[in-house]
């Protein structure tokens, strides 16, 4: 095999793409998902080195007897057309600092990420799609509002300094890891950017994942269980908070705040991934269930006023930013069952039979240890507070919020309050929990828990009073 | 007073009685332990469920 030492540009419109990423359900998700996004043109970057699919290759196909290449393609995905003219002429102009500076900020403005195609196929024999950085759905969506985990992550196009706000994702690779280890995979990235914990290639995670044994084989992945999720998360030296989502129980704190859409929130908001455990089910109504496991990771979510609308997933048999609405309206099941792709897929392709129904059967939240009030603890005080002034005014609304200390007192430096200097000058834990009382948006009050003890006991570690 | 003003006076006292009514609110003890039953209700699973592979 012989690899060109330069690379000429390759540049073309976005409706070419296919010939690259391929026809498969995840390619044809990416092409609609950059159609959303509004893109419009792709620059394909040949024999790039990607460092996650490199480790992959070095852990399991250096070894396939099959001829397989170590490089990758990246395309780069942009909203206006990008000439070769153009690329060049920066790159002989990037001396001179007001027109780089604004050239460069030109191409960061129509910039969407970019996709590296892997040269290796799933069973559908179409390419796999490697890792990804593509742009979010927008903050703003007309009076509702989209929350996503992301952080700003460079990105070296020829040498010129790009960047990409995104949370990373791929596609499922069955080879190395099936989608708990791409969910762990994705989570890596916002638990480095919250705990500095580090980044493993998928084989990585499948090869520690499984030092907890199961009874099928570790490569090919045939998939990791609960315990072996968990098993990752503490060689990172994490914790996992798990939580069963047991509809029984779930549905006794229904009514206007239900468990999971005030859970995401309190973890997105924090930057927190949130591993969903779903059972994918053939037919509901069937005893004993039939049913498939699957994991994703919920990585946004998009609410009107603080009421959760949609959820956002990174699902690596669907795509990334993959919409999630509850099936049932009842706000006692919200987000205990969902409307989400994988209504329409067929697991029996004979009988064209689709998933009747998928329901969450737990959340795996990888933590850092000194987190330690559980959410369920806190969230039942949250409950009781909500209960406790339920008549006092008509238009008060409620928050459950984590929250790192430095971010909090940036957020009291900004508002008037009884004891300001003296709070401010307390000594607090590093992590807090915070019950949010506001009335037609206005903060009133916070009632704050030290997050990092065992359980809350008496009064409030610090009860504020807005002006 | 101006008609803004009366505004902002009344928001304020509705917000003073919004606060007077959650200072009295307080986390009893048979609270912290129904929080810590439904915490240990939460992580009960079947253990069988948990050594099930995600195979999808």
């Amino acid at each position: 095999m012989i690899i060109e030492k330069y690379n000429t540009f390759i540049g073309h419109p976005i409706d070419r793409i296919e010939s690259v990423i391929g026809k498969s359900e995840n390619a044809k998700y990416i092409q609609g998902y950059l159609r959303e996004l509004r893109a419009t043109f792709c620059i394909e970057e040949k024999n790039y080195v990607d460092k996650e699919f490199l480790i992959d290759y070095s852990m399991f196909y250096a070894r396939s007897f099959e001829d397989i290449n170590k490089y990758t393609t990246r395309l780069h995905f942009f909203k206006t057309d990008i000439t070769e003219t153009k690329i060049f002429e920066i790159m002989e102009n990037f001396n001179k600092k007001d027109y780089r500076e604004a050239e460069l900020k030109k191409l960061n403005d129509n910039y969407l990420g970019f996709v590296v195609v892997k040269p290796v196929s799933g069973s559908d024999k179409q390419p796999l799609l490697g890792r990804m950085l593509l742009k979010p759905y927008p903050h703003e969506d007309r009076d509702e509002l989209r929350e996503h985990l992301k952080q700003i992550y460079p990105v070296s196009l020829y040498g010129l300094p790009l960047t990409i706000e995104s949370l990373p994702f791929q596609m499922q690779d069955q080879s190395v890891g099936a989608c708990a280890t791409t969910s762990c995979w994705v989570s890596l990235y916002a638990l480095n950017n919250l705990f500095g914990t580090s980044i493993h290639a998928l084989a990585e995670i499948t090869e520690t994942s499984t030092t907890f044994p199961g009874l099928n084989r570790n490569f090919p992945s045939s998939g990791l269980s609960v315990f072996q999720i968990k098993n990752f998360y503490n060689s990172l030296g994490l914790e996992t908070e798990f939580l069963d989502i047991n509809p029984k129980i779930i549905a006794q704190y229904g009514e206007k705040y239900p468990v999971i859409p005030i859970l995401v929130k309190a973890y997105v908001d924090f930057g927190l991934p949130i591993l969903a455990c779903i059972n994918l089910h053939k037919n509901l109504i069937q005893t004993p269930p039939d049913y498939e496991q699957h994991a994703a990771i919920i990585s946004g979510y998009r609410h009107k006023n603080g009421e959760v609308k949609e959820l956002y997933a990174h699902d690596d048999r669907i795509g990334p930013y993959s919409k999630i609405e509850p099936a049932s309206t009842d706000p006692k099941k919200l987000f205990i069952d969902w409307k989400c792709g994988w209504l329409n897929k067929k697991y029996d392709e004979e009988n064209n039979k689709t998933f009747s129904n998928v329901r969450v059967e737990s959340l795996i939240i990888p933590i850092y240890p000194k987190l330690r009030l559980k959410f369920m603890d806190i969230y039942v005080i949250f409950r009781q507070v909500i209960k406790d002034a339920n008549n006092l005014d008509p238009n008060m609304s409620y928050q459950l919020i984590l929250k790192e200390i430095n971010g909090y007192k940036l957020f009291l430096l900004e508002r008037k309050f009884p004891d300001k200097k003296k709070i401010l000058m307390r000594r607090f834990p590093k992590y807090l929990w915070i019950i949010r009382v506001s009335s037609n948006n206005t903060v009133v009050n916070d009632k704050i828990f030290d997050a990092t003890c065992n359980y809350q006991t008496g009064d409030t570690f610090e009860d504020i009073y807005f002006n | 007073m101006a008609g803004s003003d009366l505004v902002a006076v009344n928001e304020r006292e509705r917000i003073e009685r919004i606060q007077a009514g959650l200072k009295k609110i307080k986390i009893e003890y048979s609270t912290i332990q129904k929080a810590q039953e439904v915490s240990r209700e939460v992580s009960k699973i079947d253990v069988n469920k948990l050594l099930k592979p995600f195979t999808i």
